[in-house]
């Protein structure tokens, strides 16, 4: 009962302190100029004179609308997932390393309390509330390119799904690096961790184009260390059509956004266990503290 | 002798090779209000938060109603007021408050009466509903104090709570504290403000340096006795020997220059002494002109405990119960 009263302090915190309404203006106008952009392209599509690629595609039977609108579709994912790690660090920095600093965990502590609870209460309000953006935000990019151009992902729940899993690890990261850490520095290691993530995730993606073990392994590694850009992949193979090319002949990625070979779904498994090793490990040092 | 609030032995806390808190033995009784005085640095708040389970000791045993400070049960009958904190501004008052009550293990149904409660004995009752951060630094304090009352705690640990109070609001912290105590509630009160502390405590205990170096209850902390100084005149030697058969005396010259006129520093155990005093002038033909008992006060105990102790002395202080 306790974790549930701390979550929702935490939850209302954020809504009363305008986070969350500068979070969800910010991302109204994101997703405005997606839709307008999307509109756009969809009504200049099939205007245009068809590119060989296009011919070859019709000639093939495949659905080459389908590809490009799986890529538009995760580009504006991409950006609700950027803002969703964003949020994730800065709600998660501040949420034990400022209290200690403040006081304001001392107060709580003295009460008839678990520090358990005071920490799993914080995570579960962070996280509902991530969960909560990045799954309205990534719904309605979902909704959006479907009304606007009738392509929809084979499965939209497991789209925002993968999303969620990618602000729940960064968000419990940080918890667990706010329970060690000063705030602004426990804010900072996980944005460099995730930005190390992300290009590890590219390096995995150029590998398994070039055919290079080292590069494959080396954002294998990065993924384990930190599951949040493999998470990103994850909902961006949800978000896309299979990938026909290679069946024609040419291992090339769809897209940008393509990540060539989908993460096994094994992956959001290991994700949720990283996510609660961080609860763990953040419980278990703040237990430790002397406040 | 009633049962023990707080209890430690030993109680110590060493960060790496500095000792915060050295062997601290404490016994607190219910239903008193006792003083934790120290100058800065001297291990109080370390203390303090030992006793509340924010830290944890090095070594010793500490018990709050006989029970570990980390325990929910000890917490449960516990109200603490941190020396700083930085309370969640956004919320109001009633909401601030209704939270440390649900935490406090309050039912639902005596919620909104606890809150009332709470925020009429700190004087806030008319700012039920305003946010926090439109309040000034002293409401902030008062609504500090008001959180730790929540629940009927039958301990409340007050750290520093009144300062950043202007005086009315000291006073009626005072007030509230003698007001817990006269409910039986114990009281722990860690003050820099002396005259504070000699006007509400029942025992004193000064640290200084990770240590207790001395503690008692206030008369036995203060020297337990009283000076009455005498001006008087006609004042013969005979009279002088009399007193001196009873009480200690000093004598000293007038301080008008006049040879007639006589101060007499009389230490006496109580101040029911003093009429005794007047009729033994009296009978042997002086003319008392006034008399002021003067008690030695807890500052001057304070400043000189803590100025007279090096740091040899302090390795060899006793540390009293």
């Amino acid at each position: 009962m306790n974790v549930l009263r701390i979550a929702v302090l935490t939850w209302d915190e954020t809504r009363r302190a305008r986070a969350l309404v500068a979070g969800i203006a910010l991302t109204a106008i994101f997703l405005g100029f997606f839709s307008w952009g999307v509109s756009a392209a969809a009504s200049q599509f099939g205007q245009a004179r068809p590119s060989p690629l296009m011919l070859l595609a019709s000639q093939s039977n495949i659905d080459f609308a389908s590809i490009i609108w799986g890529q538009v579709l995760s580009a504006g994912l991409y950006g609700v997932a950027g803002i969703g790690a964003l949020l994730a660090i800065f709600l998660g920095a501040p949420s034990i390393a400022r209290e200690v600093e403040t006081g304001t965990l001392q107060l709580l502590a003295s009460r008839p309390i678990g520090r358990w609870e005071i920490v799993t209460g914080k995570w579960l309000g962070g996280c509902a509330l991530l969960v909560a953006y990045v799954g309205g935000s990534g719904a309605l990019a979902c909704a959006s390119v479907w009304h606007l151009t009738g392509y929809a992902p084979g499965n939209p729940v497991l789209v925002v799904g993968a999303l969620s899993i990618q602000v729940v690890v960064l968000h419990s990261l940080t918890i667990a690096t706010s329970s060690v850490l000063p705030t602004i520095t426990a804010g900072i290691v996980p944005v460099i961790l995730h930005g190390i993530a992300g290009v590890a995730g590219f390096g995995e993606r150029i590998g398994t184009l070039l055919e290079s073990a080292i590069l494959k392994k080396t954002g294998i590694i990065a993924s384990l260390i930190l599951p949040s850009d493999v998470a990103w992949q994850l909902a961006a193979s949800q978000a896309q059509p299979p990938n026909p090319l290679p069946a024609l002949g040419f291992n090339a990625p769809m897209g940008p956004f393509d990540v060539i070979s989908a993460p096994s779904p094994w992956i959001a498994a290991y994700a949720l266990a990283y996510a609660l090793a961080c609860l763990a490990f953040a419980i278990w040092r703040v237990n430790q503290k002397d406040l | 002798m009633g049962s023990l609030a707080i209890e430690t032995e030993g109680l110590s806390k060493s960060y790496g090779r500095k000792h915060a808190a050295a062997s601290v033995s404490l016994s607190v009784e219910s239903g008193t209000v006792f003083g934790l005085l120290g100058p800065n640095g001297a291990g109080k708040s370390t203390t303090v938060k030992m006793l509340v389970g924010l830290v944890r000791p090095s070594s010793g045993m500490a018990r709050v109603f006989g029970l570990p400070p980390d325990s929910a049960d000890a917490r449960q009958r516990l109200g603490y007021v941190p020396e700083q904190f930085r309370f969640p501004e956004w919320l109001r008052a009633h909401e601030f408050l209704r939270f440390h009550a649900d935490l406090a293990g309050v039912s639902a149904t005596d919620r909104q009466s606890e809150v009332t409660r709470v925020l009429r004995e700190v004087g806030l009752e008319h700012r039920e509903h305003d946010q926090l951060r439109t309040f000034s630094k002293g409401m902030l304090q008062r609504i500090g104090i008001a959180q730790a009352l929540v629940g009927r705690p039958r301990l409340v640990v007050f750290d520093e709570p009144t300062s950043a109070l202007d005086p009315i609001g000291r006073r009626d912290v005072r007030d509230l504290i003698v007001r817990l105590r006269s409910e039986g509630v114990t009281v722990l009160l860690n003050s820099h403000l002396l005259s504070e502390v000699e006007t509400v405590c029942d025992h004193v205990a000064i640290m200084d340096r990770g240590r207790i170096v001395r503690s008692g209850s206030m008369a036995e902390v203060t020297g337990g006795h009283l000076d009455v100084e005498v001006r008087c005149a006609g004042i013969t030697d005979q009279l002088v020997r009399e007193l001196e058969a009873r009480w200690s005396v000093r004598r000293s010259g007038s301080d008008d220059g006049s040879s007639e006129l006589q101060i007499l520093t009389i230490s006496v155990t109580s101040e029911s002494e003093a009429p005794d005093i007047a009729d033994v002038l009296v009978r042997g033909g002086a003319r008392l002109l006034a008399m002021v008992p003067r008690r030695r006060t807890l500052e001057d105990v304070f400043l000189e405990t803590v100025t007279t102790i090096d740091g040899d002395d302090i390795a060899t202080a006793s540390a009293p119960r």
